[in-house]
C-alpha cells in the first residue's frame, strides 16, 4: 500500500467512523424526514411512516424497495462491517469476509435513495398554502449516517483480511 | 484516506491483486470471460476487451445529454389548476436554502460535481488510451484516482430510482407528467452505466501502462 498509515490505525479510523454512523442512525430513524402540509394542516413522517404510507396506498412493490434501501441496508451494512472489522485479528475465512466487504461496499450507496426522494418532493410540491413538502431534521441525520458508513468502508482495506501474522504487529508491506 | 484500490504494477506482465496482495502473472492471451484473482476472487478485468474509441464516443454522447438533464424539468405536477415543474438543479438548490444546507451540498456533490468529474476523468483517460502516438508519457495517476472515486460517489443512477418513487408517491394527489429532463437523464445514466461496466479502472490502467511502455 502506498500509505504510511499502519493497519492498526487504519482499523481504528474505520471503527470510529462506523460508530459515528451508528450514532447518527438513531435520530435518522426517530426524527421526521419530511413534513407534508396540505390545506394548512401539517403532517410529519419518519422513514418508517413513509414506507407504511406506501403500503397503505396499495404500492407494496415500491414500499419493499424503499424498505430495503432505507431501513434494511443501513443496519445490515453497519452490522456486516462491524463483524468484518471484529474478525480481522483472528480471521480464518478471509474469502467469505472479502466477499461480504465487496457486497456491502457497493450496496451502501443505494441508501441515499430516501434523501433524493425527499429533495424531489420538496422541490416539486410547492403550491403555497395548498400543499407543500418541507424536509425534516431526520434527513440530515440519515444522510450523515450513510456518508459515514461509506467513509468507514473506504478507510478499511480488505488486504488486512489476508495478513497471516496473528499478532498484527508488523505486516511487512515492503 | 488510504488509496487501497490501486493495482501496483510489479513488472510488465505481473501485478499485485488490489484486495489480497497476491502476486499474479498477467495471462498473455486471455480466453473470453472475466479474469479473477484465484485467491480472493477479486475481479481484475472485465469480460470484454476495452475499446477506447467506442467508449470515448459514448462518453461524449453522455456529456452532450448532461446539461439538458441538469436544467430541463424532470417532471410536471398539476394540482387544482396550479402546475409546477422541477429540474435536477432545482432539487439541489431547494435543499441548499435554509437549515438543510449540508444535505444540499451533499446532493450537489453526488448529483452534479461527481458525475461531471466522472465524465471528465473517463474522457481524459480514454483519450490517452486511444492515442497511439503518446507524447504525454505517464498515465495520469490524478485522473485515475478521480475516476475510481467518481464511480462510487456519482449517484445519478440512484436518483433515477428516486424519481420513480417520487412520481408514484405523487400520483394519487396530483397529475404527474414526465418532462424532457427525465428523458435526457435516463439516457445519460444508461450510457454511463455501459462505459463504467466496460472501462474497469484496473483494466484501463494496465492498458495505459502498456501503451506507455511501447
Amino acid at each position: 500500500m502506498a500509505t504510511d498509515v499502519s493497519p492498526g490505525q487504519q482499523r481504528a479510523l474505520a471503527w470510529s467512523l462506523l460508530i459515528a454512523a451508528v450514532v447518527w442512525l438513531v435520530p435518522a430513524n426517530l426524527l421526521p424526514i419530511m413534513a407534508v402540509t396540505e390545506t394548512g394542516r401539517g403532517k410529519a413522517s419518519t422513514i418508517a411512516d413513509g414506507i407504511w404510507q406506501l403500503f397503505e396506498a396499495g404500492m407494496p412493490g415500491i414500499a419493499i424497495i424503499v424498505f430495503i434501501a432505507s431501513l434494511l441496508v443501513p443496519f445490515f451494512k453497519v452490522l456486516v462491517l462491524a463483524v468484518i472489522y471484529w474478525r480481522v485479528p483472528h480471521e480464518n475465512n478471509p474469502r467469505i469476509s472479502t466477499r461480504a466487504y465487496r457486497l456491502v461496499y457497493w450496496i451502501g450507496r443505494w441508501s441515499m435513495l430516501d434523501v433524493f426522494v425527499v429533495a424531489l418532493l420538496a422541490a416539486v410540491v410547492e403550491f403555497g398554502n395548498l400543499a407543500r413538502v418541507e424536509p425534516g431534521p431526520g434527513i440530515l441525520a440519515f444522510a450523515l449516517a450513510v456518508v459515514l458508513t461509506m467513509l468507514s468502508a473506504h478507510a478499511f482495506s480488505p488486504q488486512q483480511l489476508w495478513i497471516q501474522d496473528p499478532d498484527g504487529a508488523d505486516h511487512g508491506h515492503a | 484516506m488510504p488509496e487501497h484500490r490501486g493495482v501496483e504494477p510489479m513488472s510488465a506482465d505481473a501485478l499485485q491483486c488490489p484486495d489480497c496482495g497476491t502476486q499474479l502473472a498477467v495471462p498473455a492471451r486471455r480466453a473470453r470471460g472475466a479474469w479473477r484473482c484465484p485467491r480472493c476472487d477479486s475481479q481484475l478485468s472485465g469480460a470484454w476487451a476495452l475499446r477506447p474509441d467506442s467508449l470515448l464516443a459514448l462518453t461524449v454522447a453522455t456529456a452532450v445529454l448532461w446539461l439538458p438533464a441538469l436544467i430541463l424539468p424532470l417532471m410536471r405536477l398539476e394540482n387544482l389548476g396550479l402546475d409546477r415543474e422541477a429540474s435536477l438543479l432545482d432539487c439541489v438548490l431547494r435543499l441548499m436554502e435554509g437549515v438543510y444546507f449540508p444535505v444540499g451540498v451533499l446532493l450537489l456533490f453526488t448529483l452534479v460535481i461527481m458525475p461531471l468529474l466522472n465524465l471528465l476523468s473517463a474522457g481524459r483517460l480514454l483519450w490517452a488510451a486511444r492515442d497511439h502516438t503518446s507524447s504525454t508519457g505517464q498515465p495520469d495517476p490524478f485522473w485515475m484516482k478521480v475516476y475510481r472515486h467518481s464511480r462510487e460517489w456519482a449517484m445519478t443512477d440512484i436518483f433515477l430510482l428516486g424519481i420513480l418513487i417520487a412520481m408514484t408517491k405523487l400520483g394519487d394527489m396530483a397529475t404527474v407528467t414526465p418532462g424532457p429532463g427525465l428523458f435526457c437523464l435516463v439516457v445519460a445514466v444508461l450510457l454511463r452505466l455501459i462505459v463504467e461496466t466496460l472501462a474497469q479502472p484496473d483494466q484501463l490502467q494496465r492498458l495505459l501502462e502498456a501503451r506507455n511502455g511501447d
